[in-house]
């Protein structure tokens, strides 16, 4: 871990965090609040698709950041980016520095498996697995193992309560996950990436194949769950970026366009593009 | 119906005209299709009605218990083969479905997709189009004699099971891989996002969704297996001793309902195979039907567990 060949790379590192420091966008401000993560000069690409361009990003702890953007600017990409789900992905390349609490999450010595469990992720369509409720949220619990039953028990529930699900599921929490409505199984996708006690949730899309009943519940729960979590949301609705975040960032064509405070972004836009994107002449 | 009733007061016109007989024409052309599609299926139907009622109305009156149960010399009787007919598949089975689906995990989740899964999906679907006689004369050379050079297992359940498992590979795996590959990728997703590792995903999350394709799978590999004939006469012989047939030792020659189906048609040594023929077949269509229904009873039994009650 201590050779000399990390030492080498972690120095280029720091310099090309210094660099970007200097050569940052105009628009993209940066935080005076802890920040959490930590994109630096990202760039993803799928084979000749230049997905991601030189994207620098701090996301705030313990705050809803919302990335914006039309269809295809690349904001799920970016997201995928932050618990390395292109690693799953076999022509993906992903080059550039993503920081969590100060550590590379790209770095060689880092346990990928860990990496997920700190930060989670919620997907656009609710994906449970063809099993029990209670089995959905233990799935993450059993994996890592070492728990006792009570244990897992114990820890269902408070997801489940944290999801705000427990008192809709709580007497057939053996029935079929599948069972359950759209906006219920987010919400038990939810439960099921809070069981394992991640510090950050990625949220992509999370409520764009659900009703507006069961996306209104999904926004308040966000709203609630950013007392105890980092939360980045992907989103193409500028309504629900509005309601959710507090910091917004906007993504147009694989780039970053503006990032701020989410008041500032809808009512004081730096950017032509973000004006343009707010004002609903495209997008 | 707005659209429709504007349509029809626009005034009589020559493209009016012409729209109309397309019209007319579609509306035509529809029914005769219903019909001959309905007349081919309906086709299809009789053919299999008339089939299996021709094979039970020959068979049903021959079928005792003593048929189903016993043995004697000239073969009235086909306890041995019954018992030989789920012998083999049985071992068959435990050789193939392992197998089967371990390549296709292999394949459809771990194998760098390239030159060389070319190769072995290439090995595998020649192999399906081998003739089972030609596997049959393998088998034999392989598990009954050494090739050509002494005994290795002879005339044997073992022998015939190792072959028929050879025979429906392919199959197995291809079923299986399809059925691993028709997960979708966001329940994948959901699995690692939580930290399970890539074999966690596969036994946990993977192998249970596509459990419902692999019994159709061996469902299918069964249904294949126990009418296999040529394949066996070579491997597991054609006969069995009238005595001491009911035993578990693979070793044992055992010819299968199949087997002995063949064997009635091409040597006249029972003096009633007509009745014996109709008897057996109707035996058979019964196990499949049987096998059929007991699996998917069991692979619903299974996933139920699996996925919770309701």
């Amino acid at each position: 871990m201590h050779d000399m060949t990390t030492h080498m790379a972690s120095d280029a590192r720091e310099q090309q965090l210094l660099e970007n420091t200097h050569a940052d966008g105009g628009h993209v401000a940066k935080l005076s609040v802890p920040v959490k993560v930590e994109a630096i000069d990202l760039n993803v690409s799928y084979g000749t698709n230049h997905a991601i361009k030189n994207v620098s990003l701090q996301i705030p702890e313990r705050q809803v950041t919302a990335l914006m953007g039309p269809s295809g600017c690349g904001k799920s990409t970016f997201l995928r980016a932050l618990n390395r789900m292109h690693d799953l992905t076999p022509s993906a390349r992903v080059t550039g520095v993503v920081t969590l609490d100060g550590e590379d999450i790209f770095s060689p010595s880092t346990d990928v498996v860990l990496l997920r469990q700190r930060v989670g992720m919620v997907f656009q369509r609710p994906n449970p697995f063809p099993k029990s409720i209670f089995e959905n949220v233990a799935y993450g619990l059993r994996v890592q193992g070492g728990y006792s039953k009570a244990e897992i028990a114990d820890m269902v529930e408070r997801s489940l309560m944290g999801a705000a699900l427990w008192t809709e599921v709580k007497d057939r929490l053996h029935s079929s996950a599948l069972s359950l409505s759209g906006g219920q199984q987010q919400r038990l996708c939810i439960a099921r990436a809070l069981a394992v006690e991640p510090e950050v949730l990625l949220m992509d899309e999370p409520a764009s194949a659900l009703d507006p009943i069961a996306t209104l519940k999904i926004e308040e729960l966000i709203d609630q769950l950013k007392e105890n979590y980092t939360i980045a949301i992907v989103t193409h609705n500028l309504q629900q970026a509005g309601r959710v975040s507090q910091y917004t960032a906007f993504f147009l064509m694989g780039e970053l366009v503006e990032f701020s405070d989410t008041q500032q972004i809808f009512s004081q836009p730096q950017d032509k593009r973000t004006e343009d994107f707010i004002t609903g002449r495209f997008g | 119906m707005t659209s429709i009733v504007e349509r029809t007061a626009v005034p009589p016109g020559k493209a009016n005209d012409a729209r109309a007989t397309r019209r007319a024409r579609a509306r035509v052309m529809d029914r005769v299709m219903t019909w001959l599609l309905w007349g081919l299926t309906g086709t299809i139907v009789l053919l299999l009605a008339y089939f299996i009622l021709y094979t039970l109305i020959g068979g049903l009156g021959v079928i005792s218990w003593k048929f189903i149960t016993g043995s004697n010399v000239t073969g009235d009787y086909v306890g041995p083969e019954v018992f030989n007919t789920f012998y083999i598949l049985v071992l068959a089975l435990l050789i193939c479905v392992p197998l089967g689906i371990g390549g296709a995990i292999y394949l459809a989740e771990y194998a760098v997709q390239g030159r060389f899964t070319m190769l072995v999906r290439l090995a595998t679907e020649t192999l399906a189009g081998v003739p089972s006689l030609v596997l049959g004369f393998f088998g034999y050379l392989i598990f009954v004699t050494a090739y050509g050079e002494g005994t290795r297992f002879g005339l044997s359940r073992l022998a015939g099971a190792l072959t028929l498992a050879i025979l429906n590979l392919p199959l197995i795996v291809r079923v299986s891989e399809d059925a691993l590959r028709s997960v979708s990728t966001e329940l994948r997703e959901a699995s690692y996002a939580v930290g399970a590792s890539k074999s966690q995903t596969v036994f946990r999350v993977l192998l249970p969704t596509a459990l419902p394709q692999f019994t159709t799978g061996i469902i299918l590999t069964s249904g294949k297996m126990i009418g296999e004939t040529a394949a066996l006469i070579f491997t597991a012989g054609t006969s069995s001793p009238v005595s001491g047939w009911f035993t578990l030792n693979p070793l044992f020659p055992g010819d299968t309902l199949t087997v002995h189906l063949f064997e009635l048609q091409s040597e006249g040594i029972t003096p009633n195979a007509h009745m014996v023929e109709a008897g057996t077949a109707t035996l058979l269509i019964a196990f499949l039907l049987l096998f059929n229904l007991g699996f998917r009873w069991l692979s619903a039994a299974v996933s139920r567990r699996i996925a919770g009650r309701g």
